[in-house]
């Protein structure tokens, strides 16, 4: 899906210390690793945050990426990585059910899911997809970052076991057993999906 | 019916809805596909599954694709530490033991003129011994005439190999 080979072109450019080749890789991910983060946390200021630290981080660490593997896999790593830990950090504040306290402090309702009829409108589906994303942000993060990654960076089996350095037989039974428990949620729900 | 499609036995529902990810995501053996396939053309209760699986991947696929705010790029950029990390580039370096440094050999010893004629003088004590029946202790010309071109190789060689083992992280 990413230019292998001409990530590495601009990654050599990016060692000798060019500005703009840097500007360029981060034009080039900025979507997917905001989106992957995003879709992590479901909090838009701390997909942000996170989305920064990872490229100044991937910057600083430029020096120990292994050429010989995938530059967008490398990033992906890191990006998945930096959200999961963020995650457990934080696990205390997404438990809470009542009532979410934001980072100003200020407490906000958490949008429960309510039922809704079948998809057969452009608001119904967008309702859907809205629906699906509240059951994907309650995914345990492991589930949660392998169902992004097929889903949302639309990555092959195989990209995803580079990423996540597992076998590819572990990340196939996390993805079927992540929609399992996807359509599970759904149904227990009652949505129409 | 699928025995004719198929020397494979027909599927179990159990299995057919076991595989059903598997086979809306193009990831199942293709006789494995057939064998599900065939299966799906009879059972209902199993095209039921199928279809609630199809409205899911249809809608995991529709996930719109999201952009950061317009900001994002600028505030990276502004606080990735060009100039400090383009100072330190020879500290990013990997680093060779001194004794495989370059500059720890004799300038004379690295010099070409130094190494040709060594090899100007093994070659000549060699062609005498061979040729001309030199007394043995022109073998000592050969060697010492070597000397400088081997040493330079074989530092070369040994640097080499050392920055490789430490950019691969060894």
């Amino acid at each position: 899906m990413f230019d292998r080979h001409q990530d590495l072109k601009v990654i050599k450019r990016c060692k000798r210390g060019e500005e703009a080749a840097f500007a360029e890789i981060l034009q080039r991910y900025r979507g997917p690793i905001y989106s992957l983060c995003f879709r992590m946390t479901r909090n838009s200021e701390d997909a942000n945050d996170l989305a920064q630290e990872v490229f100044i981080k991937v910057f600083g660490l430029l020096d120990r990426f292994d050429e010989q593997y995938a530059f967008s896999s490398w990033l992906f790593r890191i990006a998945t990585n930096h959200s999961i830990d963020h995650l457990r950090r934080n696990r205390l504040r997404f438990l809470s059910l009542d009532g979410v306290t934001g980072r100003d402090g200020e407490e906000y309702e958490l949008q429960l899911p309510h039922k809704g009829p079948a998809p057969d409108t452009m608001l119904e589906r967008k309702q859907a997809i809205q629906r699906l994303e509240e059951v994907i942000a309650e995914l345990p993060p492991h589930y949660k970052a392998v169902t992004l990654l097929r889903h949302d960076q639309h990555l092959s089996y195989e990209e995803i076991a580079e990423i996540l350095q597992l076998p590819l037989g572990t990340v196939k039974a996390r993805i079927h057993r992540a929609r399992n428990l996807i359509q599970q949620m759904l149904k227990e729900r009652a949505y129409d999906i | 019916m699928t025995g004719r499609k198929t020397d494979q036995p027909p599927i179990s529902c159990t299995d057919c809805c076991a595989t059903l990810q598997e086979y809306l995501d193009g990831s199942l053996a293709k006789t494995e596909s057939m064998r599900v396939f065939l299966h799906l053309r009879t059972c209902t209760g199993c095209q039921t599954a199928l279809e609630q699986w199809q409205a899911t991947f249809g809608l995991l696929e529709a996930m719109p694709a999201l952009g950061p705010p317009a900001d994002f790029d600028r505030r990276i950029l502004a606080a990735v530490p060009y100039e400090s990390y383009r100072s330190m580039a020879d500290l990013r370096q990997p680093r060779v033991p001194v004794i495989l440094a370059e500059e720890t050999l004799p300038v004379w010893v690295r010099s070409p003129v130094t190494r040709l004629a060594g090899m100007v003088m093994a070659a000549a004590a060699g062609i005498a011994m061979g040729w001309f029946q030199a007394p043995p202790n022109f073998a000592y010309g050969v060697v010492v005439g070597l000397l400088p071109e081997a040493v330079v190789r074989l530092q070369g060689m040994l640097r080499v190999a050392t920055l490789a083992l430490r950019r691969s992280g060894g």
